[in-house]
């Protein structure tokens, strides 16, 4: 069998990133521009200046991806790219710059969903991991507790129904002084912390048992903070953190292994960017083990926002056949499984 | 010589191809901002016209701004997925040159009548020139694109020449200055139906508007520069494209404004984020990853 190469290209938020993907699993280059030291000055993503530092970055990462991969244009069977969701004028610049890379070289074009490709990063290090598996998204935009059920077909079985874990982090990062980006920063500080110093909610909610909410969590720190402000009572950072991300941690572990128990399933993942928090990542492991469930989950560097999980999701979407044409748009609020 | 030309600077997409100094084909719709869905499209279809092999481009030239910042990133990012896949270089057109070229050709020095030929709606008024060396013949161009916050983007062009900077003002100082400079003003761009009241009660020296066949953004007078600058060498790779936004991002201008560079809340490393130094924050990098699953580095790589 011919080998396949996709370069993939992503660019939906703050790294722009380019990447050569062998038959789907096999990181030929991976190729991050990130812009994180830029928006850590504005204490978040400044979608203006993300957009356009994708237009000036976007040729050097895709040049590099090749170089990196010993490879020329002529080596590249598609280029998949990610159209959604994200900052609509960020997914612009790596939209139309695969659009026109795939005309110009009469390539296939495959547009890819963005959690998706989070969800695909586990199939890069675990060449034996095959759908059906559970898989917890966690990032500053997206939780999602979904079943994949096949390459590209997804049950979402939970999602949240307020803010994203990773804006939690965030805002309890800013709010004691942390500063941006939170996940990396709370950790940090947690590692040091008693969790059960401060006993936070745990965010249930009525409907469905696996939904999410982490506005009261969050809430409930914030209103933790002005409270000892008031009273001119000392903050424990390291307490707090570490508490919250307890908080946190428990809603997300519960619930993920609760749907495996559930249905059965032997197989969890996680993805996203706060899928790298060492502690979810200790406590799902442990939990896991002693349900008897197989844990998966990528390197931290393949958690964060990166073009080699689009190529390794637009591999198994070129084997279905997905093909897009010129007129693909970006899609900022494109849910996972629509087209 | 065969150049590609592109604008999706304002609310018209266009693309032009010029050989050897003839267009060939000028494609422009104004049907509201869908850039994203229309312009390569546009392009696959002016090749697919004309028969022409767009592997013979020599280059492409690109409405480099000022304009809606997400329409030059569109019109850029498709120039340069382009030069990219043909290896060929861009060539950087100033999107106000680029509306000024619509006339330039009314533009000569008081070479006799040329009051009505580019479709300009001659509406003289006001007074003759109390300027020195600006004769009361001088045909000043000056493009005007809504710039919002009543502003426009503007530069004046004389004889098909900068006079001056491309700057967003305020449209009552643009009106000062050219009352001041005295001459003849065209006024083209798409900022003429909005202020065109405004201009109208305000000029005192003699002044037309445009005809709506020359008034927004074309391709085809990108092109035409493209390909002078192109005989001149005044190219650039895809990697070195800059647009000119002439303006910076909200959030840097508040940012300024409030002083907060000195009000340092989140560095972690200061030094490493200063500005105009050697170090390239954005720097691409490899990041390898393993062949085996193996967890051996559990942490997250220090500028990610």
């Amino acid at each position: 069998m011919n080998n396949i190469n996709i370069l993939g290209i992503e660019s939906s938020c703050d790294e722009t990133a380019a990447a050569v993907i062998r038959n789907g699993r096999e990181v030929l280059s991976n190729i991050i521009s990130s812009q994180i030291a830029i928006h850590t000055e504005y204490g978040g993503v400044v979608p203006e200046i993300a957009s356009r530092k994708h237009l000036e970055k976007i040729d050097d990462v895709v040049s590099l991806a090749l170089k990196e991969a010993d490879c020329t244009f002529d080596d590249i069977d598609a280029i998949a790219v990610t159209y959604g969701p994200g900052l609509v004028g960020a997914l612009l610049v790596g939209v139309a710059e695969a659009k026109a890379l795939s005309y110009a070289l009469n390539k296939p074009l495959i547009g890819v969903h963005h959690i998706e490709g989070h969800i695909s990063a586990n199939y890069i290090e675990n060449k034996d991991l095959e759908p059906p598996f559970a898989c917890l998204i966690v990032s500053g935009g997206h939780t999602h507790l979904v079943m994949v059920e096949d390459y590209g077909k997804y049950e979402i079985v939970g999602r949240s129904r307020d803010d994203a874990a990773g804006e939690a982090f965030d805002k309890v990062a800013r709010a004691v002084g942390l500063g941006y980006p939170g996940g990396p920063k709370v950790d940090n500080a947690a590692r040091t912390g008693d969790p059960h110093a401060i006993e936070f909610p745990r965010g249930v909610v009525a409907g469905n048992p696996y939904d999410f909410s982490f506005s009261g969590i969050k809430s409930a720190v914030l209103n933790h903070i002005n409270k000892a402000k008031m009273t001119g009572a000392e903050i424990n950072i390291p307490d707090l953190c570490a508490s919250f991300q307890e908080a946190v941690t428990d809603s997300l572990v519960s619930r993920a292994i609760g749907l495996c128990r559930e249905r059965g399933i032997k197989k969890l993942a996680i993805a996203g960017g706060v899928a790298s928090n060492s502690h979810i990542r200790s406590r799902l492991e442990s939990e896991c083990a002693e349900n008897g469930i197989r844990f998966y989950r990528p390197s931290p560097v393949l958690c964060t926002d990166n073009a080699a999980m689009i190529g390794c999701a637009g591999y198994y979407e070129y084997l279905r056949g997905r093909r897009d044409g010129l007129e693909l748009n970006a899609c900022p609020n494109l849910k996972l499984g629509e087209r | 010589m065969l150049i590609l030309g592109i604008d999706s600077s304002g609310h018209t997409a266009s693309c032009a191809l010029l050989r050897d100094g003839i267009v060939l084909s000028e494609y422009s719709t104004n049907i509201g901002l869908t850039h994203s869905q229309t312009l390569l499209p546009m392009v696959a279809e002016i090749f697919s016209r004309t028969g022409v092999e767009a592997k013979d481009l020599d280059a492409i030239a690109v409405s480099a701004g000022p304009g809606s910042f997400t329409g030059l990133r569109i019109g850029a990012s498709t120039a340069k997925g382009l030069a990219l896949g043909y290896g060929i270089p861009l060539i950087e057109v100033s999107t106000l040159e680029g509306l000024a070229h619509n006339v330039s050709d009314l533009s000569s020095p008081a070479s006799g009548d040329n009051s009505s030929s580019s479709g300009a709606n001659v509406s003289e008024s006001g007074k003759a020139s109390e300027h020195a060396d600006v004769s009361s013949d001088s045909l000043f161009i000056h493009p005007i694109m809504d710039a919002r916050r009543n502003q426009v983007y503007t530069a004046a062009f004389l004889n098909g020449k900068l006079i001056g900077e491309e700057e967003a003002i305020g449209v009552d100082e643009l009106v000062e200055h050219i009352n001041a400079v005295g001459g003849r003003h065209l006024f083209l761009g798409d900022a003429v139906p909005v202020y065109k009241d405004f201009l109208s009660g305000h000029l005192t020296v003699p002044y037309s508007f445009a005809g709506p066949q020359n008034l927004l953004q074309r391709a085809s007078s990108v092109a035409v520069i493209g390909a002078e600058k192109f005989a001149k060498g005044e190219t650039v790779s895809g990697q070195d494209f800059r647009l000119s936004y002439i303006r910076k991002p909200q959030a840097e201008r508040e940012r300024e404004e409030a002083g907060l560079r000195e009000f340092d809340i989140t560095h972690d490393d200061p030094d490493k984020l200063k500005k105009g130094k050697a170090v390239d924050v954005l720097a691409a990098r490899n990041y390898k990853i393993g062949t085996d699953a193996g967890y051996e580095d559990e942490s997250l790589p220090e500028n990610l």
